[in-house]
């Protein structure tokens, strides 16, 4: 089974190599952006900088990994091939992780590479909202990259597309707007308790989406479906 | 013991009803499954496949009942899907790698014979190939894991004649022969080549098995009537009436209530031209 799992993982990623490594190097060069924009320029704290666009990430992986398949009935071949809807889900959900992680690590390092070479530069105001959002985006991101490859498989890419979006900046939208409302919550996300029994909570969400991905990969008839 | 086994297998869609289906396949025999655009031979494959679950009956493959959502014994079955979904920006040995890696049994040496046998260039990009070389990769992707049961869902549809008689050849020569012990499955519209290779025939009318028979016995079993002066208001709801372009209408029945339509006609006063064994396109447009 481990055999079937890496060859579907090796798969995804020679399918998407160039798509990935086109994204990778569009967030290299926007996070490189401060060292052109020359002395003097602001570079945002990490977290809020990411806020606007981190949703493209799990929309992005979601229509790689699911939308195109779906798209071109090859879902359809791999459940015809002998490998259980939960270990295809799982080896989906492994490549989607690792892209993510790409991402992040991308974002992690232009960053400290900007902020080591521009001194001079200064630094956006982090606030308590961003170390708040600096703690808990990496479960966010998992979270959501997970609710997406489930949004693709069960809708239509536009549909789950546009629910991706307006949940993400749902989000955004708060915390932009109602920052004093959401001030207590910050307060109390900072406490270890929370952000164990919140990362918990993700956990589970994200167990569940697993576990609502492999009834769809076991009920529907995948030759069925025309569009992704 | 069968190969395959499917006994009261029912699956309902909306419109559509695959009602109480039995079939056997047993080893070294090609079963043809015949039936109308719509009348459920792909909803039949697919559920004893366990691709798509039923609502009710069994499945059982070498004796053992396989319920739905197990997938271990897929790797003893090849099936070549009607619409051959493949990966169109792999390389067909990078395909053929990809899938091999689901197989434990994949048969690399026997896999390039069928490359040279289906003369397929492995190093081509899949997107470049004709309809006929992907037909002949999904077979490839379907049989180098020498499969024990075969299961082919219109293979031949959109293959020119060359392609055809060499499918047909390799089906005859290779995929039954005795030492693969298989047992094959196949759906088509094209008659002639049905009989050509088929042991068995499955007619399937709306969802429901209306024939399950070898060509000869079939061809014992039912007669044609070829009758004259047949004039459109006559309706016979009790047989089914085949009209050829030409204008000539044969009645289709069993042999043993052939001697009674007969009589029956000539009291009406419709002379019988011919009573003989049908061809399977008769038997098709009869009870399809």
């Amino acid at each position: 089974m481990r055999a079937s799992i890496w060859a579907l993982v090796k798969k995804d990623f020679r399918e998407h190599a160039t798509h990935l490594l086109g994204v990778l190097v569009v967030i290299a060069v926007s996070q490189l952006l401060p060292l052109l924009l020359g002395p003097g320029g602001v570079v945002p704290a990490l977290s809020l900088a990411l806020l606007p666009v981190a949703f493209l990430f799990p929309m992005l992986i979601a229509y790689w990994l699911v939308g195109m398949e779906k798209a071109k009935r090859t879902l359809f071949l791999l459940r015809l091939l002998p490998l259980s809807a939960h270990h295809l889900a799982i080896a989906k959900e492994v490549v989607a992780l690792s892209m993510l992680l790409l991402f992040g690590a991308v974002v992690v390092v232009a960053r400290s590479l900007v902020l080591s070479l521009q001194e001079d530069h200064e630094m956006g105001v982090l606030g308590s909202f961003g170390t708040a959002l600096a703690r808990w985006i990496p479960i966010v991101m998992v979270l959501l990259t997970q609710l997406a490859l489930f949004l693709y498989l069960w809708l239509d890419y536009r549909l789950a597309g546009i629910i991706i979006v307006v949940i993400w900046y749902s989000g955004v939208f708060l915390v932009f707007f109602y920052p004093n409302e959401l001030m207590p919550l910050a307060r109390l996300s900072e406490r270890w308790s929370f952000i164990v029994v919140g990362h918990g909570i993700a956990v589970l969400l994200v167990l569940g989406l697993h576990s609502l991905m492999v009834r769809l990969l076991e009920r529907k008839d995948w030759d069925r479906l025309a569009t992704g | 013991m069968p190969v395959l086994e499917i006994r009261h297998l029912w699956k309902s869609y909306p419109g559509f009803t695959l009602r109480d289906v039995n079939l056997s396949l047993k080893r070294g025999t090609v079963t043809a499954l015949l039936g109308r655009n719509g009348a459920g031979k792909t909803t039949l494959i697919k559920c004893a496949l366990g691709v798509i679950p039923r609502d009710r009956g069994s499945v059982r493959f070498q004796g053992v009942e396989r319920e739905y959502g197990e997938v271990a014994w897929r790797r003893s079955v090849g099936y070549v899907a009607e619409s051959h979904p493949l990966y169109d920006w792999m390389r067909v040995e990078q395909f053929l790698r990809f899938i091999a890696a689901h197989y434990p049994t994949w048969d690399d040496a026997y896999c390039q014979q069928l490359l040279e046998r289906f003369r397929l260039d492995p190093h081509k990009q899949i997107r470049e190939l004709s309809h006929g070389m992907r037909v002949g990769l999904a077979l490839i992707a379907a049989l180098a894991h020498r499969p024990i049961l075969l299961l082919l869902d219109e293979p031949m549809a959109g293959l020119d004649p060359i392609a055809r008689a060499d499918f047909l050849q390799w089906l005859r020569e290779d995929a039954i022969a005795p030492e693969a012990g298989r047992a094959v499955l196949i759906s088509s519209h094209i008659l002639e080549d049905v009989v050509a290779v088929a042991d068995e025939i499955v007619i399937i009318r709306h969802g429901e098995v209306v024939v399950h028979a070898s060509l000869g016995d079939l061809e014992r079993e039912w007669r044609i009537l070829s009758v004259a002066s047949w004039t459109s208001a006559q309706q016979w709801s009790a047989f089914p009436v085949i009209r050829g372009r030409d204008g000539s209408v044969r009645l289709l029945c069993r042999r043993q209530e052939s001697e009674g339509l007969v009589a029956e006609l000539t009291a009406r006063g419709i002379a019988v031209l011919d009573v003989r064994a049908p061809t399977l396109h008769e038997l098709f447009l009869g009870l399809a």
